[in-house]
């Protein structure tokens, strides 16, 4: 299995070079986050290679839209590498972790434990593979709800209108957000956390099968699943209506995995129309990270 | 359905911005087309270098199968299915009142129980054959587990579960749960069977039960990230590392109250009173030493050099030696507790942690943190005598036959 050279090289890592780093640096406490924290990074190198691999020839041969250049994907890489390598969730651990870990705290010192869905059932608490499929819905029904509050919110889409400004939507566009809109939803998945408990040892493959779906969901390419895999599981053509320039703010498609969310909340657009992606001008940001994120932080405080 | 935005795309042709207009959208290619462009020369050495790199990370290129140990893991036994540990919270059969331990004694199917931190599972390994022979599904983040002091059961602490699971000491099968223990890092029963204690490294708490029945007593927010902890021999105090703040301190188990703080080295994690109960023995992980107090006096008295990262600590079984494992240097030493020197180091590579003694006295089994092994050291020479693949992160590790705790 490869997770046990992932396992292997991520400990030989941490043992021969982070280790003694740590520990000549007087910051040897943090040793299981740091061992974590390799590991999340093979993951993540790994992920994108394979992404790369086998989501970028779909783009070429099945293109949505055709691009003389891909010059404007550029920024996105950018932010997959920040994000999938492990710097935007280190950071926001360190800057967060005193609220989510001050909300768990306060919970537990209240006696308030969170639950664990897989406590419904004895077959589940024997079974990961069940139990891994419902956080993998929990959680998803949660990122529903949250992505619809960021159409919705004014102050909210603000930010969230960096990751629908993208006019050439390709397999890199899934992590291009503003670190604050990245922050909401850390601390939106930490209440979802206390809520419903989260299994540490599936943690790294529900973001992993929920990269995977969005990575390809948001790729330049034309097909769909089929008028049932559509319904199913969320397509590249089902997104790209999201992203569409007419949905904009109001939004359609809200689902990050599983489009039943849509079907169920009446939020659904099956037609898969060709459309071109973007937001209106007024919502629009420029091209640069560091400029994007300025103006994001900008418009925070109320400028247009 | 269907028909949320239904004038979207109808309407694209009078809603689209000024830069959208002419980006052509919805291509059609033929297959030639497609093929030309998946092998364009801007492109396919790209993919052809990802796919060599990704080769090498999922191990298609990596070491040969016939030279991977054999693994034959049972995800889930039969005897777990049917289990009543599932339902919570289960009334708590309470502990043997006696001092003495009943007469339980080793028998042949006796196994090695493993904690995997990283994939919330336990290993069994088979104690002859060096050879995980199942593993299974026990809750999130166990650490560290204990008997009761009646021997009767094993219990290991799901730190994010907030439970405890009970099982069988001989063969590792799930008794019964017990809920609502909040985030149990370390647990200990203090000497005399009154109490159980909880610490929670994350969440800067120590909680005191009744060990009778696992009620709560009361819960003390004790500052930084407390770690490890140890009784006195009277069972009149508990002695509490805490890993962020270098210091250590004592909980007077009577009224349950803080009786002091003091400070030790940097990183202080595993804790052990000396057979005597005079002095604490402090592993310093953020440094090379077991730091040795005197907790009458709350002073330190000597700090004995093993080797850098000393973390926790287990008893030979001989009345007189301890080991102490050195979670960076990858290794663990013999201490001589009466003299308070060390009698030796030896090599157990991957981050030693918790460890476990024969009841022969022959072998120190240890858990390696980072490379997934078990690590068997014969105790006379010293040498590695067997590597034992298990799970991502193996933490407390235990086998009924074990060699004394002293």
């Amino acid at each position: 299995m490869g997770d046990d050279q992932f396992d292997l090289l991520a400990g030989w890592i941490y043992e021969h070079a982070a280790q003694p780093a740590l520990y000549k640096l007087g910051l040897i406490g943090l040793d299981e986050l740091a061992f974590d924290g390799i590991t999340f990074f093979l993951y993540g190198l790994a992920q994108i290679l394979l992404i790369y691999i086998l989501v970028r020839p779909l783009e070429s041969m099945f293109p949505a839209e055709e691009w003389k250049s891909r010059k404007g994907t550029r920024v996105d890489i950018v932010y997959t590498l920040l994000t999938r390598l492990g710097l935007v969730p280190l950071l926001l651990f360190f800057v967060l972790m005193p609220v989510t870990s001050g909300l768990d705290e306060w919970l537990r010192l209240h006696n308030l434990l969170p639950r664990e869905l897989e406590l419904l059932s004895p077959w589940l608490l024997a079974n990961p593979l069940p139990s891994f499929f419902l956080y993998l819905v929990a959680i998803d029904f949660s990122n529903y709800w949250r992505h619809r509050l960021q159409h919705r919110l004014e102050i909210w889409w603000k930010l969230h209108s960096l990751h629908h400004s993208q006019k050439m939507l390709s397999l890199w566009s899934d992590d291009r957000n503003h670190l604050v809109d990245d922050s909401v939803t850390w601390v939106w998945f930490a209440m979802v956390t206390a809520l419903i408990g989260i299994p540490p040892a599936q943690f790294i493959w529900l973001v992993a099968a929920s990269r995977a779906v969005e990575s390809l969901s948001h790729a330049n390419v034309r097909f769909g699943f089929g008028p049932v895999g559509d319904r199913i599981l969320v397509s590249p053509k089902f997104h790209r209506m999201h992203h569409s320039i007419a949905a904009g703010k109001a939004g359609c498609n809200f689902a990050t995995l599983f489009p039943i969310w849509d079907i169920l909340f009446g939020t659904a657009d099956f037609q898969h129309h060709a459309v071109a992606t973007g937001v209106n001008p007024v919502d629009d940001y420029p091209e640069g990270y560091l400029a994007q994120q300025w103006v994001g932080v900008k418009r925070l405080f109320g400028a247009k | 359905m269907g028909g949320y935005l239904p004038s979207i795309a109808d309407g694209l042709a009078q809603t689209l911005p000024d830069g959208a207009v002419g980006r052509k959208v919805h291509l059609e290619l033929s297959w030639k087309q497609m093929a030309q462009r998946l092998f364009s020369a801007r492109v396919f050495p790209a993919h052809a270098s990802a796919l060599v790199l990704c080769m090498a990370f999922v191990g298609c290129s990596g070491k040969p199968r016939e030279s991977r140990p054999e693994r034959r893991v049972e995800m889930f036994p039969a005897a777990e299915k049917s289990e009543p540990a599932a339902a919570p919270a289960e009334p708590v059969e309470p502990l043997a009142a006696s001092d003495t331990k009943p007469d339980i004694k080793p028998d042949s199917k006796d196994v090695a129980i493993v904690l995997d931190s990283g994939e919330d599972a336990v290993s069994l390994v088979d104690l002859r054959e060096y050879k995980e022979i199942s593993k299974f599904h026990i809750g999130k983040e166990p650490h560290h587990l204990m008997a009761t002091p009646d021997d009767r059961f094993l219990i290991v602490a799901n730190a994010v579960s907030n439970n405890l699971v009970f099982l069988d000491p001989h063969s590792g099968e799930i008794q019964r749960r017990i809920a609502n223990i909040s985030d149990p890092y370390q647990i200990g029963f203090s000497p005399d069977r009154k109490w159980f204690v909880t610490v929670s490294l994350r969440l800067d708490r120590v909680d005191i039960y009744k060990a009778d029945d696992f009620s709560l007593v009361k819960r003390l927010v004790v500052k930084k990230a407390p770690s490890h902890l140890i009784f006195d021999a009277a069972s009149a105090n508990v002695f509490v590392t805490l890993q962020d703040s270098n210091e250590i301190a004592a909980i007077r188990l009577s009224d349950q109250t803080l009786l002091w703080k003091m400070p030790v080295g940097k990183t202080p994690a595993g804790i052990r009173m000396t057979p005597d109960d005079k002095h604490l023995l402090v592993g310093i992980m953020g440094s090379n030493y077991v730091e040795v107090v005197d907790w009458r006096t709350r002073k330190t008295v000597k700090k004995v050099v093993t080797a850098e990262g000393a973390h926790n600590f287990l008893p030979r079984g001989d009345g007189k030696n301890v080991f102490v494992s050195n979670r960076v240097a990858g290794k663990v030493c013999e201490l001589d507790e009466n003299s308070l020197t060390v009698n030796r180091c030896f090599d157990v590579p991957g981050g030693p942690d918790c460890m476990e003694v024969t009841k022969d006295g022959t072998e120190l089994w240890v858990t390696s943190r980072w490379v997934k092994k078990v690590h068997v050291v014969d105790i006379a020479t010293g040498k590695m005598k067997k590597i034992i693949p298990v799970g991502r992160s193996p933490h407390g590790v235990y086998f009924f036959g074990h060699a004394a705790r002293s």
